[in-house]
């Protein structure tokens, strides 16, 4: 995988990350569930940033960054807290797995970039029910 | 000489196949190359090898004090331990620093030519030099740092590292460092 195709793959795992966090975000109940929305909030709000970030270093990489699809399936029926935090578990796990091959095919300022992003992503799915693993973004390990 | 990760190690590079991604050698890392006669990322491998050994020791010094803690500790230790197994195929015993001697916190890891085959591979990691608080929630705070520490240390290893498909491994180690750190610190501070 060469750095360009690197940087796209994680920035198309940021659209899905976004429209999922989204979704969940707007289905959960703030006053039932005020630590679950401020989690899915902040998740939310720091995986558009991350997407922002990468649209501009796909251009440094002079490559024209991939667009978001129109719709993602989200991981499960969404309906319950216990659904929306699954759900959240999910899709951080999936970009812990995108960040860690990101490390594996970049250098110097984007490789420091994914190694950040899998060490919070990493702590960030603990907050919706995941535990510590022993090798975490990397699923073949 | 001619000690390479492709060996011992290919796990590291075997599970990534499209991830390698060696960076151009600058000429400060090909001297270093040939001055210690190492493989840069072995001699990285070590260093966290070392690092990871201490940690796990102070996992078990921590449990043996405090038997209580053993559920508390025991995904720390399956960390470590798989973090351990790991390294130690990919590095060759005269390449070993002793386990808490490495941890320098530098962006890269100085290569001691000095470390000479005379190091026996770590068979007794003096646990009396371990001090394990007496109360258990500082005892796990103290954990907790130190798998802080060893997050920070892991990631900027990452950063250093020649081998794509190492630099992965290494981040995930880091990664689940940065866990542990945040379980650690959360029942310390239940245990209060």
């Amino acid at each position: 995988m060469t750095p360009l195709d690197a940087l796209q793959k994680t920035l198309a795992g940021e659209h899905a990350a976004v429209y999922v966090y989204r979704a969940l975000a707007g289905r959960v109940s703030a006053s039932a569930q005020p630590d679950l929305a401020g989690r899915l909030a902040a998740a939310y709000t720091l995986h558009r940033g991350r997407r922002d970030q990468l649209i501009a270093m796909v251009r440094v990489a002079k490559g024209e960054p991939v667009a978001a699809d129109v719709s993602y399936e989200l991981p499960n029926p969404s309906r319950t807290a216990g659904q929306l935090r699954a759900g959240a578990l999910v899709s951080e796990e999936r970009c812990a797995e995108v960040y860690g091959a990101m490390v594996g095919s970049t250098s110097r300022g984007n490789r420091q970039w994914a190694i950040d992003a899998l060490g919070d992503a990493a702590v960030r799915l603990l907050g919706f029910g995941g535990v510590p693993a022993d090798f975490p973004g990397v699923s073949e390990l | 000489m001619g000690v390479s990760l492709a060996g011992a190690g290919a796990v590291l590079v075997g599970c990534t196949p499209k991830g390698l991604d060696r960076r151009p050698k600058h000429g400060a890392t090909a001297s270093a190359k040939v001055r210690a006669g190492v493989d840069p990322d072995v001699a990285l491998a070590a260093t966290v090898l070392a690092d990871e050994q201490a940690l796990l020791d102070r996992v078990v010094a921590t449990v043996d004090r405090h038997p209580g803690l053993g559920a508390a500790l025991a995904s720390a230790r399956s960390a470590h331990q798989a973090h351990v197994d790991l390294l130690q195929d990919a590095v060759p015993d005269d390449v070993r620093v002793p386990a808490g001697g490495a941890s320098s916190p530098s962006v890269s890891p100085s290569v001691s030519p000095s470390v000479s085959p005379s190091v026996s591979p770590s068979v007794a990691p003096s646990p009396p030099t371990i001090k394990v608080p007496a109360r258990a929630p500082v005892a796990l705070r103290a954990l907790a740092t130190a798998e802080d520490r060893l997050a920070l240390v892991g990631r900027r290893s990452s950063f250093a590292a020649e081998s794509g498909a190492f630099a992965r491994v290494l981040a995930s180690m880091a990664a689940a460092a940065a866990q542990q750190a945040t379980t650690l610190g959360a029942s310390a501070t239940v245990g209060r």
